[in-house]
């Protein structure tokens, strides 16, 4: 068997039910077709999780993968994806974190790890290199997510790296997060509920062994050449200061900061919620994950009612969900919302979306003081905050239909809440209120995990070729619907190529150098489009009605226009909505139901795929 | 009296819109700040995030001198 350059060349398989733990060798098909990270989590959540698995049941799995620039000497090879099917959304789900896990989990031997069954009681999976056991944690059941991962620290070793889960995980929130490396999150999708189902509370990986990589002098070129370019970099000291909190002004003043449940996308008071605040009030230090100059890591101090606690964070997205969203009066007590809920263990976006939905709700009189608790669920209140996030995470009073996400809550609480359950798919919106936008806001319709930035971030192109226009939108979302989940498959951060501008010219001159492939960039780019449809096969092999209508945004967002703010009195419409899917459909080559054809997936060497979907008389 | 002034739009930036130039040179009239600079070359507000001249952080409003280069990265997109 040849080397795999760039690979560790094995993948763990852990079954908790059974307790046996195998590897297998990284199969050259698997890594041809999917390259790593999330690619990996898509092909074997396809292949392994059939129709009908319960997300939070011992059959579904998760798959915690590196990519191939995980680990590597270049800049910020730091990702490692979580995939399984998502509680959330009833559909494949992944969410990924930096920190220093993937490069960890390849130097003790391995790509990814493929964890199935569930534990008899509470566990943990010990990783060093070649030994691995699954360990059990009793005294770790019902600890904070930041204090378990210090308690296995001080047990283990400073240099194991931890991914683990708070009470919320344990309680299976399907908004429960992953959390590393002290205060990192793969927040998204509840991954840390598929890992509480499995009574696993966490993951200690240390390795000792190497990466092969084809090209050393190669790699070695590129790589200084990255590093150079970005130490004068003239952004980066901006970087370096506020990290992503910096984008909190900005978001407000073109109308895109959800304020209130998203009903205004404009926050009168988003000055006390600016990255120079959390820069000035609360800032303790900066840090960075694996090989990256930008350290957009912030330490900060947060006090509140005579509690002083510390976190990494608060970036955009905490800011926007939690502070304006919320409608919080200044960066400290977004601070301690999010320490809150990182202790938790609740991903801030859904958790910061939840309790605003619930501050709606209440105001509104859809839900009463009687249903609340006695909590005074106000827009505003950082004590409404951390009582319900409380609330949500042990699953009691409003917390338990809130734990289930806004879509459930809105079906359980009704009174016309559907219409501002911010959501797709059941996963909750995140960062950028989008009517105003309308490639961002097919961005977020067709996400493939439901209402997520990640996969394509198209605002600025609508501010550049037109705030109304409708045409010509859906083909930039489909473009950075391959490029960016890209780097989730490679293992690398995309913040040097997106945000400091290093060209992606960069990034195709290392994968040759790393894997030895003579591959180019558009190669991998078809890759990615393999991956993106696999996932849609996903939906529409797991139920006969998905298509379409889950690709539709609230109600709020086509029927009420923007109150205030830069963008006053706008709105998208609901033809609008409909121009934009048509000619998505029609570009990804799906039919206009969302599904697609045999054809399209025949041309991404899915044609096994193509032949089930078939003959489940799903697609045609 | 005019002015040569430089804009480089970082590359990712330049994507999003057909025909934006990766690097712009300009004459501006003596007197021109960033904020004209960035409207001469074809940037409507909301499209750039941190704007540096000179090795420091400008905005809008920033006096630019004869010879200046003026450097253009997009918003913050969330990574």
């Amino acid at each position: 068997m040849r080397e795999m350059h760039g690979y560790a060349g094995t993948i763990l398989r852990v079954n908790l039910s059974t307790g046996t733990v195998s590897r297998e060798p990284l199969s050259e098909d698997l890594v041809s077709g999917y390259i790593g990270g999330r690619g990996f989590g898509a092909h074997f959540i396809y292949r392994e999780v059939p129709p009908g698995t319960d997300p939070l049941g011992p059959g579904n799995k998760l798959v915690v993968a590196a990519g191939p620039f995980s680990g590597v000497f270049l800049p910020s090879g730091a990702k490692t994806s979580f995939s399984a099917k998502s509680p959330a959304t009833g559909l494949y789900g992944d969410s990924n974190i930096g920190g220093h896990l993937a490069g960890e989990l390849k130097y003790a031997g391995y790509d990814a790890i493929i964890i199935e069954g569930r534990a008899q009681g509470p566990s943990y999976l010990f990783i060093e290199d070649d030994r691995v056991e699954i360990r059990p944690c009793e005294k770790l059941w019902g600890m904070g997510a930041i204090k378990t991962e210090k308690a296995l620290k001080d047990e283990l070793g400073d240099e194991f790296q931890i991914a683990t889960i708070g009470p919320a995980g344990e309680n299976m929130v399907v908004f429960a997060s992953v959390n590393h490396d002290i205060g990192r999150q793969a927040g998204r999708c509840g991954m840390g509920a598929v890992m509480g189902s499995k009574n696993l509370k966490a993951i200690a990986v240390r390795g000792t062994k190497s990466v092969p990589v084809a090209d050393m002098a190669g790699l070695r070129k590129v790589a200084d050449e990255m590093f150079s370019a970005l130490a004068a970099n003239a952004a980066l000291k901006v970087w370096q200061d506020q990290g992503l909190a910096q984008v909190t002004t900005w978001s407000n003043s073109i109308g895109a900061l959800p304020t209130r449940n998203f009903r205004q996308n404009f926050y009168e008071n988003a000055e006390a919620l600016s990255g120079e605040r959390m820069r000035s009030d609360i800032h303790v230090r900066d840090k960075a994950c694996f090989a990256c100059p930008m350290a957009t890591g912030k330490y900060c101090r947060a006090r509140h009612r005579g509690e002083t606690v510390f976190l990494e964070g608060p970036e955009y997205e905490t800011t926007a969900l939690i502070g304006s969203n919320c409608a919080l009066g200044s960066i400290e007590e977004v601070a301690y919302a999010n320490y809150m809920c990182d202790e938790l263990g609740l991903d801030t976006i859904s958790g910061g979306s939840a309790v605003a939905f619930a501050m709606e709700c209440f105001e509104r009189g859809i839900i009463t003081k009687e249903d609340t608790g006695g909590i005074e669920a106000r827009f505003g209140s950082l004590d409404a905050f951390v009582e319900i996030v409380k609330l949500i995470a042990a699953r009691k009073g409003i917390g338990e239909p809130l734990s289930r996400g806004v879509r459930a809550a809105a079906a359980a609480w009704g009174g016309g809440s559907e219409d501002f359950a911010i959501q797709v798919k059941g996963l909750e919106w995140s960062g950028y209120e989008s009517r105003g936008a309308p490639s961002m806001m097919l961005a977020y319709m067709t996400c493939d995990i439901g209402a997520h930035h990640n996969r394509a971030w198209s605002i600025t192109h609508d501010i550049a070729v037109g705030r109304n226009v409708i045409e010509g939108k859906a083909a930039k979302v489909i473009e950075l619907q391959h490029v960016r989940p890209l780097f989730d498959c490679l293992g690398v951060c995309r913040l040097q190529w997106v945000e400091l501008g290093l060209p992606l010219e960069y990034y195709a001159r290392l994968y040759p150098a790393v894997t030895g492939r003579q591959e180019t960039w558009d190669d991998l780019l078809v890759k990615s489009e393999r991956i993106w449809n696999l996932v849609r096969a996903f939906g529409v092999r797991e139920r006969a009605d998905f298509g379409r209508a889950d690709d539709q945004p609230p109600r709020r967002f086509y029927t009420e226009p923007v109150p205030d703010g830069p963008l006053a009195g706008s709105r998208i419409t609901r033809e609008d909505l409909d121009r934009l899917l048509d000619e998505y459909y029609d570009l990804r080559g799906w039919d206009r139901n969302g599904r697609p054809t045999a054809k399209t997936l025949e041309r991404l060497g899915l044609g096994d795929v193509a032949a089930e979907l078939l003959a489940k008389g799903r697609i045609s | 009296m005019t002015m040569k002034v430089t804009v480089e739009i970082s590359r990712v930036l330049a994507a999003i819109r057909p025909g934006l130039a990766e690097r712009a040179e300009l004459d501006l009239p003596e007197g021109a700040t960033v904020g004209d600079a960035l409207a001469a070359a074809g940037l409507v507000q909301g499209l750039w995030g941190i704007v540096v001249v000179g090795g420091k952080v400008a905005d809008v409003s920033t006096k630019l001198s004869p010879g200046d280069k003026v450097t253009v990265f997009p918003p913050v997109s969330g990574g």
